[in-house]
């Protein structure tokens, strides 16, 4: 087919998507969930305790905050409710383990649907490997849908 | 028993997925137990495009 340097994606098209990673066609246009996701949204740890955490999700203006490990593996979620829970509560105890979670090649629009018919305010991206990419809002989510298909949205 | 996004073989509950009428634990996007929209792993994971069906068996 005229290609002199061909290799085979084992894990298949949707994990390299899942990883971020660059592809081509005129659907790759679409906004995607990992390029809207904030990476600067807050994280915590396991062994730490709702106190602080709180202080610190208060502070940086959100009100989600994401559990990972040393590797930024989603391990739980801290949504409004569990945030407002008791300050000296450990994290492990205060959070919803094992949140679902999405991968970043998720269409924006497709995943702005959904938070806004499940009232979801947020909700985690990550990796196929589970690694946080950030936390994308339905703030973000619907303005990006909304220019997508606004009137200076070009096809 | 059902198995959930996390893998889990759980009893289900009175919940349904709200697109193919199956019984959940709790809903596979938002993981509330009483989502009024509650929609199953399946489901929810063909609806974003995280899962697709292989054209071919070596997934090409």
């Amino acid at each position: 087919m005229g290609f002199s340097d061909v290799s085979d994606y084992v894990d298949g098209k949707l994990d390299w998507m899942a990883a971020g990673l660059p592809t081509e066609g005129t659907n790759a246009q679409r906004p995607r969930a990992g390029a809207v996701a904030r990476s600067d949204s807050p994280t915590c740890r396991l062994d730490e305790t709702l106190g602080p955490v709180q202080e610190r999700v208060r502070a940086a203006g959100w009100k989600a905050c994401v559990v990972v490990n040393g590797e930024r593996v989603v391990l739980g979620l801290l949504r409004e409710n569990e945030l407002g829970g008791d300050p000296n509560q450990r994290i492990e105890q205060a959070m919803r383990p094992g949140p679902s979670t999405f991968r970043p090649f998720v269409l924006v629009e497709e995943l702005a649907h959904y938070m806004a018919e499940h009232d979801l305010p947020n909700a985690p991206i990550t990796t196929s490997d589970g690694r946080l990419v950030g936390l994308i809002t339905l703030e973000d989510a619907a303005r990006v849908t909304r220019e997508a298909h606004g009137p200076a949205a070009k096809s | 028993m059902t198995t959930t996004r996390r893998g889990i073989a759980e009893e289900p509950t009175a919940l349904r997925c709200s697109e193919c009428d199956e019984p959940i634990v709790d809903c596979e996007f938002c993981d509330e137990p009483d989502c009024p929209r509650a929609i199953c792993y399946g489901c929810i994971t063909r609806a974003l495009g995280e899962t697709m069906a292989q054209p071919h068996a070596h997934g090409g």
